[in-house]
């Protein structure tokens, strides 16, 4: 293998994705060529030094919630789809139905054809058994209903989402806070050795010195007691 | 696997496997944002304009074991757009060396002199954190992304080949220039290794 074909494999083997096959002779020429050696060497160093940059967490309280309900999403279809009409003669039709209809239900418009006969009944106010109609409106009521158990059912999901968010963050914390007390703990532990082991140390040198002071004072009796037997005896 | 499944059941109308979906990734995201942009706001938006993309089109998505590349590869265009929008240039050019070397020619001295005796001013993550991301700041950006995602996030080549839509041989070409041009800058810089590899 030469250096040029090293060269184009050293990304492979330095981060292992190298195959068993390139691998071997790869090796095989690490071992004979210095300079690819320092290369990869190099390429390592920085790569530790790169890794020095941790992760941290996003602080993201991202959730996502079901999409519109279908009463309201109609709604803002409909909406939406009025706006998109062709102003230039969609508005004047549609302009001309909308006055022509209100009138209609302003006027409390009714028409009917009845043993051939065509009536029209036009009046500002609405008669007794119309009133009762339209206080009744079961439909609407009903959707109503179904709208409202759809919003409590979007507010259950998204309690129980930020249940479930807030759950796991403490989960963390108290993973965190148990792996920083036991730190703590080691350290203090160490600190607490350290400290044994100067005193200790101490000691030992203290109660050397007062040996050799003693050692010393002895001989100083020693040589001075056969001196003044001597002058006794004379 | 697991994302996978949680697609599936995404798919089937369960919304709760999206969210767990979203908090698998978010941390990796928001990181790879960051390490592209350098700015923690910035890294925010991204993160969640990028999942509300895959919110909008996972449905559209055909193999759901391609979401990973598929993932990151609406973040990698999201990061991009952010940083032509504030129109960098960066380049490794002699200037932008010696303009760094003066940026960072407070770091050396302290450094080299006695880190151990200086821990108030880089021994700690978030000088480390401004220092390597000055570094990256240094290379070209196609250089860049290629280091981020893989030193940083862990892909395979292949992988990062699909997502940048290049060549395995160019994404290795471009991670073997972009250590090389590191590997300058830190020494521009004269950093010892001892002083970078130095842990309270």
């Amino acid at each position: 293998m030469t250096c040029e074909e090293a060269k184009y494999l050293l990304m492979d083997y330095l981060y292992d994705e190298m195959n068993a096959e390139n691998h071997l002779e790869f090796e095989r020429h690490l071992k004979a060529c210095e300079s690819c050696s320092q290369e990869l060497a190099n390429f390592r160093q920085t790569s530790q030094q790169l890794q020095k940059w941790d992760d941290v967490p996003p602080a993201l309280n991202l959730t996502f919630v079901d999409q519109q309900s279908r009463f309201s999403a109609s709604i803002h279809r409909r909406w939406q789809g009025f706006f998109r009409l062709d102003w230039s003669w969609g508005r004047r039709l549609a302009v001309g139905l909308a006055v022509i209809l209100l009138g209609f239900s302003l006027t409390n418009f009714k028409a009917e054809w009845k043993n051939g006969d065509f009536n029209v009944k036009m009046s500002l106010w609405p008669q007794a058994a119309e009133k009762q109609q339209i206080a009744d409106l079961p439909l609407q009521q009903e959707e109503l209903a179904a709208y409202q158990k759809e919003q409590l059912m979007l507010m259950n999901q998204m309690i129980k989402a930020s249940e479930e968010r807030q759950r796991k963050a403490m989960t963390m914390s108290l993973i965190n806070f148990a792996d920083e007390l036991e730190t703590r703990r080691k350290s203090d532990l160490s600190l607490v050795g350290t400290s044994f082991e100067q005193l200790q140390f101490q000691t030992k040198r203290e109660l050397k010195q007062t040996r050799q002071s003693l050692d010393g004072l002895i001989k100083i009796m020693q040589v001075s007691s056969p001196q003044s037997n001597q002058k006794r005896r004379r | 696997m697991i994302d996978v499944e949680l697609i599936e059941k995404y798919l089937l109308g369960d919304i709760a496997a999206f969210n767990r979906l979203v908090w698998r990734w978010e941390k990796q995201i928001y990181n790879f944002s960051w390490r592209m942009c350098g700015d923690p706001e910035a890294s925010k938006d991204i993160c969640q304009k990028t999942f509300i993309r895959v919110y909008k089109s996972l449905k559209k998505l055909k193999d759901p074991l391609k979401f990973k590349t598929w993932l990151y590869q609406i973040a990698a265009n999201l990061c991009r757009d952010e940083i032509r929008r504030r129109q960098k240039h960066i380049t490794l050019s002699v200037e932008n060396l010696q303009n760094a070397y003066e940026e960072g020619a407070m770091l050396p001295e302290k450094l080299i002199s006695n880190p151990r005796n200086s821990p108030e001013f880089f021994l700690n993550q978030t000088n480390i954190r401004e220092f390597i991301k000055k570094a990256l700041d240094q290379i070209p950006e196609e250089q860049r992304i290629v280091i981020v995602m893989k030193e940083y996030q862990g892909l395979k080549f292949t992988e990062i080949a699909e997502i940048l839509e290049q060549s395995v041989n160019t994404i290795k070409s471009r991670m073997y220039y972009g250590l090389s041009a590191l590997r300058k800058v830190f020494e521009q810089w004269d950093i010892k290794k001892e002083a970078l590899q130095y842990d309270l």
